[in-house]
């Protein structure tokens, strides 16, 4: 019976349920036939962010992301950066209940107004991110369970199911090596690995610099490796060419489930999955964007959480009118102007400073 | 937080939610009814004809027994697009109907001919409907005819005949895979035509309708499998066999069980059945290779099976006697196979074995220049066919049963 | 030892002050041990024995009449009385002479009183444990086929001893608190000295001596005053109550704490976890496959009383694509004809069903048959036939009746029967995604919980390698 400590499986599973959540169904864009090669190219310039992160993180003792923004960049232009930060996060996280929203309103429900639904789940989510990180962490180890659990079910009924033809992932590279890593660096890179940068926020929870590296680079690994066995299960089921038409490719493989004519339809199983992990990577935006607000305006914890998990969910509504211009936004304005200049640009500067502003190490 | 204004809370939300009129996806189950059956036929005044095989939940309820009235109704609607005509079927009925357990959507010829491209999208994208409902041409009848044939057990025509298919496929392979996704997956590769199965009424639909044809001992119509409907694009152009579909099956490895009859040599071919296989594990491979101009195919059968009815006396404990009915199988196949691609290629020069397909997936860079002109390539194709099957046993009796004769 | 006793020619004579001072400072203040002052003959004496080990008519009738030495009335020497203590007094009991006091202190944890004489070097151990009077029965709410049948009784003194004669040892404390302003009521706070965290024996500490109760009748008053009040509403319990004494040992092995009250069968463990509620002490007495196979099948049968009635309304009046067809239609033909939507269908029996198990519970024993005709037969088989509810209903609400009794801790399952309606209630609001949220939600709750600073539910804790354990 030993108190509640850190426990490193937990925020392990936190990272990747983090990093699996919407991608799982989002992930991969199909722009290029073999997408599954993608999450496993992306995965090596993605532990760029994992050096640039460590190496920010070990630069100053005990200082997470809002800190040594203040630090490098003075108190005034280090607290805008810290709001521009809080504002990105919550604008992800908007961005996620919109794609749970999508998913929702085009698989289990048709009338229900959105704002009722993103309403509902918003209040969930600050619910969630009321008990603090270390909470958090252990409702991911639960959601981590579900989700393997579930894809691991779609896989074996899949597969009994005889859905699953290898032959489907054929022609391989047809259009060359040129658009798969081109797709990895214009988008996997950026979405999901990218987005790991809030984790910098928990840098006590997570260990200091030592345990950041150590924990993301599992959680990379088995990111890239639980994304790519999806993708393949994708294009095994649905084959390179059908896969481009689908808005949810995994949704639309696990339709084809039958197993004689009594287990069917288990596109459930997915919204199921979408919404714990979209729950997850939400609270934990959320968190991190009210630890922001509380860096910069103070006040008691649990002030926050509330009016701007509304406002998370309001955004995702206001942000966008449609799934196409949700998905262009997100395929290629975010990552331009949002997710490049504040995932790698500004950390890179930060460091940059850090370095010669504090060339000799332990001055503080 | 103190549990009184937590329970407070909670009930607000539960009340707002009701106030906002709440339960708006609802449909319950006894304010609207299944739909298991749907007929495409063009329309005498609009585009389409759809008919809607309606469940009367009550009549198909065994314990019940229901009131002895048909088990389905029908409904028709006719409309310019296919969801229109759907949403319409209310005019003529009073419950909200539920698409999402259409076992089978039955495509009339007519409209097959003209193409089918046109209203594919509508069911493809519907959510509701089942990627595995079976899309089959009806051949020979009006479309709707088909789901106006009553039948014992108090089963719907649109889950009897989804079975009959799915059944006749797995023990004899005589009709093609013909999911929605089949459909979906065939139009969007390259190097395969779409084949859809095809089935046919024999028997008076007239007489069929009503709830007494099937108090006979037999029924006064009959759905019956009728191989497959070829078309070329989105178009039907033809049909083929029983016999011919079940080769066609074979030769890209869709076939698992079946049966074949080998004529006997020694009362000629006229005299079918001397000796009868059962195969259980058949497979196929196929090697496609371009030769010049003209692509060069090489099909390996390959099949476990064993003996099911001899009509002539082959000692099956002897080796040779084995030998001697795998050589037979393997002449019968390979001439059937070869007659099959030969009639396939004279009369609809289309790729249905899927080829090009494997030409496509396997050779794709080779593939890519001649991707437009492959159907008018596979009608010269030369087509090499090496089967190979072993018998495994002959159940339970050595040989025909005959007498041995005592004299010398 | 050497240190406290004078030691004459390598012998040991035991002082009665530092035995005392020894005693409490092995068995803490632990309230069950009796340290009495007594007169051996003409010297003086210590009598020293554990309270729940024995009884008190015993110690006085055998152990106390004797050991004045009335028929001597010239005083002997101390060889002499512990001689004739020794072969005359207590030769009837079953006896022994200890030198050394560790094995002293070990003999009195397991039921025997110890003699010590001022100035003497040797102790006389006599066995004096003795079974209680008091009957005990078997347990009402945790019964198990396997292993011991004792349940605690309404005496804390009862408890007590039960719970030390499965504890022969020296680290068992018993600590006493006085509860409610009016009553007095005894309350005992059981522990391994050593074992438990510190900063947890302080917070049941504080919390027991700050408590302002008036009165206590029954440990639920304190389950209600540990259920740790940390941020936000607590729907799971987060104290333990068991009625086996077996089952509290176990606890007590994993380092938890046990509280008595004095009339209060229940003995509450404190702190728990979500797991606790869903084991039971029979599962480590048989086959371990087997024990952990029950133990699986108690979290589906509490994930099915949870969820089965709201999967029922929002797969039949929401998502019906997800039913298979021939069960589809079954079910349609079942509800052909009934008044009621499924989820009217569904609250009313379920209330049915409560109002049977309220009723089923709090009536005479003799009339119970009666109702159980009337509640299953004449209930269920009417309102199918008057066709008011369906069949499929009545399945429904039964299995999720019988699982939602699977749990081996009752307050655990009469709250997830609360869960229930809630998820009823949203499942017939929004289908599918509100049964969703509401396990999101319940999910959340059951991760943000600690109780004692201990986290309700973790996964993976077990394979952390920081963790001291």
């Amino acid at each position: 019976m030993t108190p509640s400590k850190i426990n490193f499986v937990d925020m392990f599973a936190m990272q990747l349920v983090f990093l699996l959540s919407t991608s799982i169904i989002f992930g991969t864009p199909s722009v290029v036939p073999d997408s599954w090669l993608v999450g496993i190219i992306a995965f090596f310039p993605a532990c760029l962010f994992i050096v640039v992160y460590g190496a920010m993180l070990s630069s100053q003792k005990d200082m997470g992301l809002y800190q040594l923004l203040e630090k490098a960049w003075g108190k005034i232009i280090g607290k805008a950066f810290v709001l521009v930060y809080a504002t990105y996060f919550l604008y992800i996280a908007s961005r996620n209940i919109r794609d749970m929203v999508e998913l929702v309103m085009s698989t289990l429900l048709r009338m229900t107004p959105v704002p009722v639904i993103t309403t509902l789940f918003v209040l969930i989510v600050a619910y969630a991110t009321l008990g603090g990180i270390q909470a958090i962490a252990r409702f991911a180890s639960l959601v981590l369970c579900i989700v393997i659990m579930m894809l691991l079910t779609i896989g074996i009924l899949l597969m009994f199911s005889s859905s699953l033809i290898l032959e489907q992932m054929l022609p391989f590279l047809s259009k060359g090596i040129g658009p798969v890593v081109l797709s990895a660096f214009q988008h996997s890179i950026w979405f999901p690995y990218g987005e790991i940068v809030v984790f910098l926020v928990f840098h006590k929870e997570i260990g200091g610099a030592k345990g950041f590296r150590r924990l993301t680079l599992y959680a990379f690994l088995s990111a890239c490796l639980i994304l790519s066995v999806s993708d393949l299960i994708q294009i095994w089921t649905l084959g390179i060419e059908e896969k481009k038409y689908s808005s949810f490719a995994l949704l639309d493989a696990a339709r084809l489930i039958n197993i004689a004519n009594i287990i069917t339809r288990m596109d459930a199983i997915i919204a199921l999955i979408i919404m714990f992990g979209t729950l997850l990577k939400c609270a934990v935006f959320l968190f991190a964007c009210t630890e922001g607000l509380m860096h910069i305006f103070k006040g008691k914890t649990g002030k926050y959480n509330f009016p701007l998990a509304l406002l998370a969910g309001a955004f995702s509504i206001l942000v966008t009118r449609n799934s196409a211009e949700h998905l262009t936004e997100g395929l290629t304005y975010v990552i331009y102007t949002l997710h490049i200049p504040l995932q790698l640009i500004v950390p890179l500067l930060t460091l940059l400073l850090l370095r010669i502003r504090y060339r000799k190490g332990e001055a503080t | 937080m103190s549990v009184v204004r937590f329970a407070g809370i909670i009930l607000l939300c539960f009340a707002l939610l009701a106030a906002c009129t709440g339960c708006w996806d609802q449909t319950e189950l006894n304010q609207s009814s299944l739909v298991t059956g749907m007929a495409l036929e063009p329309g005498n005044h609009s585009k389409y004809k759809v008919t809607f095989e309606v469940v009367n939940a009550l009549e198909t309820d065994p314990t019940k027994g229901g009131k002895g009235g048909t088990p389905t109704a029908i409904y028709s609607k006719e409309g310019n697009s296919i969801a229109e005509a759907t949403q319409r079927i209310n005019e003529s009925l009073e419950r909200m109907i539920l698409i999402s357990h259409i076992r089978v959507i039955i495509i009339d010829e007519r409209l097959a001919r003209e193409g089918i491209d046109q209203f594919m999208d509508v069911l493809q994208r519907n959510r509701y409907v089942r990627e595995d409902v079976l899309v089959l041409v009806g051949k020979g009848s009006p479309a709707s005819d088909f789901l106006r044939t009553v039948y014992a057990r108090g089963q719907y025509a649109g889950y009897k005949i989804q079975m009959q298919v799915e059944t006749y496929r797995k023990v004899y392979g005589g009709i093609p895979r013909s999911h929605l996704y089949d459909v979906a997956q065939v139009l969007l590769t390259e190097g395969r035509v779409l084949m859809l199965g095809a089935i046919s009424i024999s028997g008076n639909v007239e007489k069929s309708e009503s709830i007494d044809s099937i108090k006979t001992i037999y029924p006064a119509a009959v759905v019956k499998m009728a191989g497959a409907a070829v078309f070329r694009g989105d178009k039907l152009i033809g049909y083929l066999s029983n016999e011919h579909t079940r080769m066609v099956m074979l030769a890209s490895d869709y076939v698992y069980n079946t049966l074949f009859a080998l004529p006997g040599s020694v009362n000629g071919s006229k005299s079918p059945g001397a000796v009868a296989v059962q195969f259980y594990h058949m497979h196929s491979h196929m090697h496609v290779r371009m030769d010049g101009k003209t692509p060069k195919i090489r099909l390996n059968v390959e099949g476990d099976g064993k003996i099911t009815s001899l009509d002539q006396n082959i000692k099956l404990t002897t080796i040779k006697g084995y030998d001697k009915i795998e050589e037979m199988t393997r002449e019968y196949v390979n001439k059937e196979l070869q007659k099959t691609i030969s009639y396939v290629q004279q009369n609809f020069g289309v790729d249905v074995f899927g080829f090009g397909q494997h030409y496509y997936r396997y050779h794709f860079r080779k593939f890519k220049p001649i991707a437009r002109e492959w159907d008018s390539l596979f009608s010269k194709a030369e087509v090499e066919i090496d089967s190979n099957f072993t018998l495994r046993r002959p159940d339970l009796k050595t040989q025909k049963l005959e007498k041995d004769g005592i004299g010398p | 030892m050497n240190t406290d006793n004078m030691s004459f020619a390598g012998e040991e004579f035991y002082r009665l002050e530092s035995v005392k001072k020894q005693f409490s400072s092995v068995f803490g203040n632990t309230a069950d041990l009796a340290v009495v002052s007594v007169d051996v003959g003409h010297y003086k004496g210590l009598l020293c024995y554990l309270t729940t080990m024995t009884n008190t008519d015993f110690i006085i009738e055998h152990v106390l009449k004797e050991l004045t030495l009335s028929e001597h009335k010239e005083p002997v020497s101390m060889d002499e009385t512990f001689h004739l203590l020794e072969t005359v007094h207590y030769a009837a009991l079953k006896h022994e002479t200890l030198v050394d006091l560790d094995k002293v202190m070990d003999k009195i944890v397991l039921g025997n009183a110890a003699i010590f004489i001022d100035g003497f070097p040797k102790v006389l151990v006599l066995e004096v444990r003795t079974l209680n009077s008091r009957s005990i029965d078997e347990p009402t709410t945790q019964n198990v086929v396997r292993g011991p049948k004792e349940g605690f009784t309404e005496s804390a003194d009862t408890n007590m001893s039960l719970i030390r004669r499965r504890f022969n040892n020296v680290k068992l404390r018993f600590e006493k608190f006085e509860l409610g302003y009016m009553t007095h009521t005894a309350v005992y706070m059981t522990y391994l000295d050593g074992e438990v965290e510190d900063h947890i024996l302080k917070q049941v500490r504080e919390k027991l001596n700050g408590s302002q109760i008036d009165s206590l009748f029954d440990s639920a008053r304190i389950e209600e005053m540990l259920h740790s009040k940390g941020k936000g509403i607590q729907l799971f319990p987060t104290v333990y109550s068991g009625e086996r004494p077996d089952a509290i040992c176990s606890c007590l092995i994993d380092k938890r704490i046990a509280i008595i009250v004095d009339g209060s069968p229940f003995v509450l463990v404190v702190p728990a976890l979500f797991t606790d509620f869903f084991k039971s002490p029979e599962d480590e007495y048989q086959w371990v496959v087997i024990g952990t196979f029950s133990r699986v099948l108690r979290y589906f049968a509490f994930i099915l009383s949870l969820i089965v009635p709201a999967l029922y309304i929002a797969v039949t009046s929401y998502h019906q694509e997800l039913v298979p067809t021939i069960l589809l239609t079954s079910i349609a033909a079942q509800r052909e004809g009934i008044p009621f939507p499924a989820s009217i269908e569904i609250l009313l029996m379920e209330i049915t069903f409560e109002i049977l198990r309220e009723a089923g519970t709090r009536m005479p024993r003799l009339v119970g048959p009666t109702i159980s005709i009337v509640g299953a037969l004449v209930l269920g088989e009417a309102a199918v036939q008057a066709g008011v509810v369906s069949n499929i209903n009545v399945i429904v609400v039964s299995l999720t009746a019988i699982s939602g009794f699977v749990a081996p801790i009752y307050t655990f399952g009469s709250k997830v029967r609360f869960f229930r309606f809630g998820m009823i209630i949203l499942a017939s609001i929004i289908g599918l995604y509100g049964l969703v949220l509401g396990c999101a939600f319940l999910m959340v709750q059951i991760t943000r919980i600690e109780s004692f600073g201990v986290p309700y539910l973790s996964l993976f804790s077990r394979w952390d390698k920081r963790r001291v354990t």
